[in-house]
């Protein structure tokens, strides 16, 4: 598969602080990659050194083949970026921004496609308001609409999410999709968000201290979280399914009245159902907290943090 | 050096011009009223001894506004791109660091020459006295080199905050104040105590000054003036080759030490 990105064995030294560590990936076409870690992991120095307004201390990036650092212009004519915290001019019109940024990019017939952009993320009637009245939500879909006017086959979005509430992050997330869908569009996705990232992402890539612990699939990634939790409601006769629980050394927990709470490993979970059935329980319902990309984030900066204090 | 972008860059800089009266004022309004002042500073002095030295005061007011005006627009347009955070944005597009300052030093050049236009009507029409007098080729000769040495200047100015941060952004409004005694605009440099007088000697700006008060006194381009031309011309060439090496070495530590993006935040 063709790569639209790759960086290779990327370091980024901020004096004695190895804020970025040897990581190298690829972004192949049409792929949405996360990119996640705790805070101060690595990931906004990564994009900076991506749009090259932060220098590298070694390694390598290209895009579409082309080593970034002798073809920058013609790098980021092709692709684009958004962030929550990058903002545009304030005191001038939705509409003079974008247009600013349509000659920035060479954009052909660019009021034709800058009404079709606003239209699609449905901020059009705001075109003559000034950027700095908007709401946070309007204001990401005028960044995103920016971010599309180069029809860019790569997005950097850091973050883009970040200061909408769920249901505007919800909607804007649909647009992203489906605009992705209709144009093949890769993205490098940076977010806290972990039910977004699980949504949105063909794969991920967690940063620890600057270092690449794991790349893969969310799915994958989730897998990885051995524990799976179990919640029995029942209405009587716990007593056999208590001993059979003791017996069998299964963790549980009986924090409320007719109810349990089981930690175990998510393939077990089946097999514990069936033998507790036979204990005679009666059970009004059953629910199963599968192990998320979420279990899986707080497992490894848990892990990394008890590694940093031992 | 694509046209289109450093079109973009115009575009952005009228766009924030058009809808900031900070800016307005201070490229517009404290100019002119300084040029105005000055104007009835003179008018009142030439009654009383030397007619010369009170007229150049006014003029001199007016030529101070093409190296301040130039500087001012150079640093100050990219604050306003870091208080907006957009910084990051626009460095993320395909515009360069020429292109981006070339378009400045395209408004510089627009801004001093239209406040240097309107003071000049002003000091003919309330005052009585004409630019024009001047020799041609003095005038072109001090505004290019006025202009080159507000561009320069600005360039390191913005560099420092790009480097440092904008902690320091006073600098680019408050740079004028410090260098502007010091290279004897109003005044002769003789009048200077010896040491300041060293300092004022390598600065561009006071030659121009110089020669300036020189020609109104002589009525002409002699060869005092003449040389103190080719003296500053030199020194001002010097300063903007200094100037643009420091100014790239300024930008390249910003984005090593991530100062550049952090700006931005």
């Amino acid at each position: 598969m063709q790569s639209l990105l790759s960086v290779d064995h990327l370091v980024k030294d901020f004096g004695n602080f190895r804020a970025v560590d040897t990581i190298s990936f690829e972004i192949p076409k049409g792929s949405i990659i996360g990119l996640l870690g705790k805070n101060g992991a690595g990931k906004t120095t990564t994009i900076r050194m991506l749009l090259g307004v932060t220098t590298a201390t070694s390694g390598t990036i290209h895009y579409f083949g082309k080593n970034f650092a002798t073809h920058r212009e013609a790098s980021l004519q092709r692709i684009n970026y958004i962030s929550s915290y990058n903002t545009l001019l304030g005191r001038t019109t939705v509409w003079e921004n974008l247009q600013i940024y349509a000659h920035l990019y060479n954009t052909q017939d660019h009021k034709r496609k800058i009404s079709e952009l606003l239209s699609y993320f449905e901020v059009e009637d705001i075109k003559n308001s000034i950027y700095e009245d908007l709401s946070s939500g309007q204001k990401t879909r005028v960044n995103l609409v920016k971010s599309l006017l180069n029809d860019p086959e790569l997005i950097l979005m850091d973050e883009p999410t970040a200061a909408l509430d769920p249901d505007i992050a919800d909607k804007t997330l649909s647009l992203i999709e489906n605009w992705k869908k209709q144009k093949n569009l890769s993205i490098l996705y940076t977010s806290h968000n972990m039910q977004e990232v699980t949504r949105i992402c063909d794969e991920v890539i967690f940063l620890s201290n600057g270092a690449i612990v794991e790349h893969d699939t969310p799915r994958n990634l989730a897998k990885k979280v051995t524990k799976a939790e179990l919640i029995l409601s029942y209405q009587k006769d716990p007593q056999a399914t208590f001993e059979y629980l003791h017996e069998r050394n299964i963790i549980f927990k009986h924090t409320l009245p007719n109810q349990i709470i089981i930690q175990t490993k998510e393939e077990d979970i089946p097999r514990i159902i069936f033998d507790i059935s036979k204990t005679g329980l009666w059970m009004n319902d059953i629910t199963i907290n599968k192990p998320t990309l979420e279990d899986f984030f707080l497992q490894i900066t848990r892990e990394k943090n008890n590694h940093g204090t031992s | 050096m694509a046209l289109h972008r450093i079109r973009a860059v115009l575009l952005q800089e009228f766009f924030m011009m058009r809808r900031s009266l900070e800016t307005f004022i201070d490229i517009f309004v404290y100019p002119i009223m300084n040029i105005i002042v000055f104007g009835f500073i003179s008018k009142y002095l030439i009654g009383s001894t030397n007619k010369g030295a009170f007229l150049s005061l006014i003029v001199a007011m007016l030529f101070w506004q093409i190296f301040s005006t130039t500087q001012y627009t150079v640093s100050v347009a990219t604050l306003w791109n870091m208080w907006a955070h957009n910084l990051t944005n626009l460095f993320a597009s395909p515009v360069t660091l020429v292109e981006y300052f070339v378009a400045h030093a395209i408004t510089g050049l627009f801004k001093a020459l239209m406040v240097f236009f309107i003071g000049s009507l002003i000091a003919y029409l309330q005052f009585g006295y004409s630019v024009i007098q001047l020799p041609l080729p003095f005038l072109l000769i001090i505004i290019i080199n006025l202009y080159v040495t507000g561009v320069s200047i600005g360039l390191v100015l913005i560099g420092f905050i790009f480097a440092y941060g904008t902690r320091i952004q006073a600098l680019t409004w408050g740079f004028v104040s410090i260098i502007q005694p010091l290279a004897a605009v109003f005044y002769p440099l003789a009048t200077l105590p010896e040491p300041f007088q060293s300092v004022a000697r390598i600065l561009p700006l006071t030659y121009m000054f110089e020669a300036l008060r020189q020609t109104i006194k002589d009525g002409a381009l002699l060869p005092t003036s003449q040389q103190l031309l080719i003296h500053g011309s030199i020194i001002t060439l010097i300063y903007a080759l200094l100037c643009l090496f420091y100014f790239k070495y300024l930008i390249d530590s910003s984005h090593k030490s991530g100062q550049f993006a952090k700006n931005d935040l």
